[in-house]
């Protein structure tokens, strides 16, 4: 213990941190974590990991003029104990930021503003994905440790380009080949409450995930076993790698070179990465997956009717899905308000339409994607018998974005609905026949839903799926139950208007 | 013929408009060596040249018969630099560096260590950034010897410091000079120091090195109607020409 100890002073005293180190710490770990995220998700721990492991070998072992390097410590040992100190410090921090974010979302639900977020608190239930992210990590970590020893600034910020430039063509061709795999199974994804893009998309959708996690984790060994070799080959070359090296000259000289390859190369990459994501959405938009063969009707995508076949859809309940998990396949892919398949579609959303390859009439039809609703035909909605339900409620069009600003648990836009109305409506204007055309035009929508705890449905921080028992439309001034046909009259429109007027939020 | 400690042959380094060019320099093994010279002539570059923490362009630098660039690692087990202020975290207490010393080079002597502690009074569990200047240096010195080496260089480690602990320091280097296998080079601006105990002046100028000479020849070459010089007129005298 004394030693672990000892070894952490040599970093922390036997160096002086200056303020150069700080700086050069803070672009470090700005660059590697944007490597590590690809972009699109934040990795704050390994920007903090990455920051305090440079400046502390930075400033022990890095410098020539150090105490930590005059000392007679060999080599391979200076490396050995840097080495090991950069990867659990990157790594340390890595999950304890992951933690801590996830120990945040646990509280915003609690606080009752998980509605905003819609996301669970773990991304996975597979290990291997987690196991994956984390080779993941260490990887990206490791191919950025060289250079903690070098000294020459131009070399610095050459080392760290090559290394986030490999990290992005990783990322791109990842998420390049999984774009085009499209989902292989429908029930893993079922095992997942949040895509995870890079661990679910790469590892998940390509044939034999088992053989490229093998491959994945020989690549992860090979960088971290040449990242230690370069980091020994640099110390010994200070006059190569060093600074204070006195060949200020040279460095002058040769600096429009090494910036004009520096400007190309990012250059380059930048144009690569605009071609293949512009080639992918190309080829993407040809695709059967890429025609829209369904939409919502309303702004409530929670609870609002979509259409799919010319057919009006309601959310369905979850015991109502596809019995049989390997009879799915893609016919098209969904839009919200009829969102056109473009290049933040393809990145972000693609939201694809699946359907049970043995029931012609698509009676049930998923969506998958960023987002995970299930739906079912209207008419065959229609048929349930409602006496297993114990709450009813009727939904405004803005509810689920007014829950999200509310404190606690309680949802917005709400009211509580009598069975007594119901069972009025059900008796007046019997099996409804739903039509999209009827969603064209309207003022204001109502949802009616039927949960079977009502009291957990309004109390509980998650959104469950309800049985939907129709909708009201205004159209003109008018109230209209489900379709122009059922204009809402006398004693019932009253009792309505009562309603829509107490909602709660 | 006495052997080098440590031979510098045609440095050349550029930093920006400074330059040392074709330095030539030699140290005398067994011998305490003073450089002496202008502010800016390079004693401090030269000094940080033999220490590897900066790096010449072209040249050759040989301390104790192995060449620097091929085993840095060997040469610091036998020679230890001490630069003129701390290369390490002033937060640390001297204590808790000795033992982490002790762990990185198992010859560190600690009974060595805690003596001259006390013969100079310092508190080895207060924090360096508490400690004055002079006694910044004292402790330099000290973790130095400490170490054990056979060649000590150091630069101007006695600036600052009172005269009575200057005068402890000058003793410690001669008491470390018993060995006779043991080499000082320093460099300062206190000259009398030299004149106490040096043996051999290196007077540098302009990232060259004009002489390198024995003190006791200096004097009587310099000597003026049978008085002899001291090393501050022989530099004078020399730099002023």
């Amino acid at each position: 213990m004394k030693k672990i100890i000892n070894t952490l002073r040599i970093f922390r005293y036997l160096g002086k941190i200056d303020t150069k180190d700080i700086i050069n710490g803070f672009i470090f770990g700005f660059v590697v974590s944007i490597s590590m995220s690809n972009v699109y998700s934040s990795t704050s721990g390994v920007f903090w990991g990455a920051l305090i492991a440079y400046v502390l070998i930075r400033s022990s072992f890095g410098k020539n003029d150090s105490l930590a390097a005059s000392m007679a410590f060999g080599i391979n040992m200076k490396v050995t104990y840097s080495y090991i100190l950069y990867g659990v410090i990157g790594i340390f921090s890595y999950i304890v930021f992951l933690l801590a974010g996830k120990l945040f979302l646990f509280v915003m639900l609690s606080l009752g503003s998980g509605g905003m977020f819609d996301i669970s608190a773990f991304n996975y239930q597979n290990a291997t994905n987690y196991f994956y992210d984390i080779l993941l990590v260490i990887g990206t970590l490791y191919l950025f440790f060289p250079v903690c020893f070098i000294g020459k600034a131009s070399l610095r910020w050459m080392w760290m380009g090559a290394a986030a430039l490999a990290r992005f063509s990783y990322g791109i061709i990842t998420s390049f080949i999984s774009m085009n795999y499209g989902y292989e199974n429908i029930q893993k994804l079922e095992e997942i409450d949040y895509e995870a893009f890079i661990s679910y998309g790469f590892m998940e959708r390509m044939p034999d995930p088992e053989l490229h996690l093998a491959i994945f984790c020989l690549v992860v060994a090979l960088i971290m076993i040449v990242s230690f070799k370069l980091a020994i080959k640099i110390l010994r070359n200070p006059r190569r790698f060093g600074d204070n090296t006195g060949t200020l000259t040279k460095i002058k000289k040769h600096r429009t070179k090494i910036i004009t390859i520096i400007v190309s190369v990012v250059f380059i990459v930048i144009l690569a990465f605009g071609v293949m994501v512009a080639a992918a959405v190309r080829k993407a938009s040809t695709k059967p997956e890429y025609e829209m063969v369904a939409h919502s009707l309303t702004n409530d995508n929670c609870y609002g009717p979509v259409t799919f076949e010319g057919e009006v859809y309601f959310p369905a309940e979850e015991e109502e899905v596809f019995p049989e998990a390997n009879n799915s396949e893609v016919i098209g892919y969904f839009g919200y308000n009829d969102e056109k398949v473009s290049l933040w579609y393809v990145l972000l959303s693609e939201n694809f339409v699946y359907v049970d390859k043995n029931d012609k009439s698509y009676t049930y039809m998923k969506v998958r994607g960023c987002d995970l609703r299930d739906y079912i035909k209207a008419s065959a909605s229609e048929k349930k018998d409602l006496s297993g339900y114990g709450g009813f409620y009727i939904w405004d069009e803005d509810w689920s974005h007014q829950t999200a600003y509310k404190t606690g648990f309680e949802k917005a836009g709400w009211s509580e609905v009598n069975r007594d109305i119901i069972n009025s409506l059900e008796e007046r204007y019997g099996v409804v026949e739903y039509k999209a055309e009827d969603f064209e035009n309207y003022e204001a929508y109502y949802t009616l839903t039927a949960f079977k705890d009502g009291k957990k449905a309004i109390d509980s921080p998650i959104i469950e799926e309800p049985h939907v028992v129709g909708c009201i439309l205004k159209i003109d001034g008018n109230y209209y139950y489900g379709n122009k046909e059922n204009l809402l009259t006398g004693n019932l429109l009253e009792e309505v208007m009562v309603l829509l007027e107490s909602e709660t939020g | 013929m006495q052997e080098s400690a440590i031979v510098c042959s045609n440095i050349h380094l550029v930093q920006g408009n400074f330059e040392m060019e074709n330095l030539d320099f030699e140290v005398k093994k067994g011998c305490i060596t003073g450089l002496v010279g202008r502010n800016g002539s390079g004693k401090t570059t030269l000094i940080r040249l033999l220490a590897g923490a900066k790096v010449y362009t072209s040249g050759n630098i040989i301390i104790d018969g192995i060449p620097l660039e091929e085993n840095a690692v060997e040469i610091r087990k036998r020679a230890v630099f001490v630069f003129d202020e701390p290369n390490f975290s002033l937060a640390v207490k001297p204590d808790v560096l000795a033992e982490v010393m002790k762990m990185m080079e198992p010859s560190f002597n600690m009974e060595l260590y805690q003596s001259k502690m006390r013969l100079f009074k310092l508190d080895g569990k207060e924090k360096v950034k508490n400690y004055s200047s002079g006694m910044q240096k004292k402790l330099l010195l000290i973790l130095a010897l400490a170490r054990r080496p056979e060649i000590l260089v150091l630069d101007e480690p006695t600036s600052e410091v009172d005269p009575v602990s200057r005068a402890e320091m000058l003793d410690m280097l001669q008491e470390f000079m018993e060995n006779e296998e043991h080499t000082v080079l320093f460099s300062t601006h206190i000259t009398s120091d030299l004149d106490k105990i040096a043996d051999y002046i290196a007077i540098m100028d302009n990232g060259k090195i004009l002489l390198t000479e024995e003190k006791e020849t200096l004097r009587d070459e310099y000597c003026i109607n049978g008085v002899l010089p001291t090393v501050e007129e022989i530099m004078c005298s020399i730099l002023r020409k």
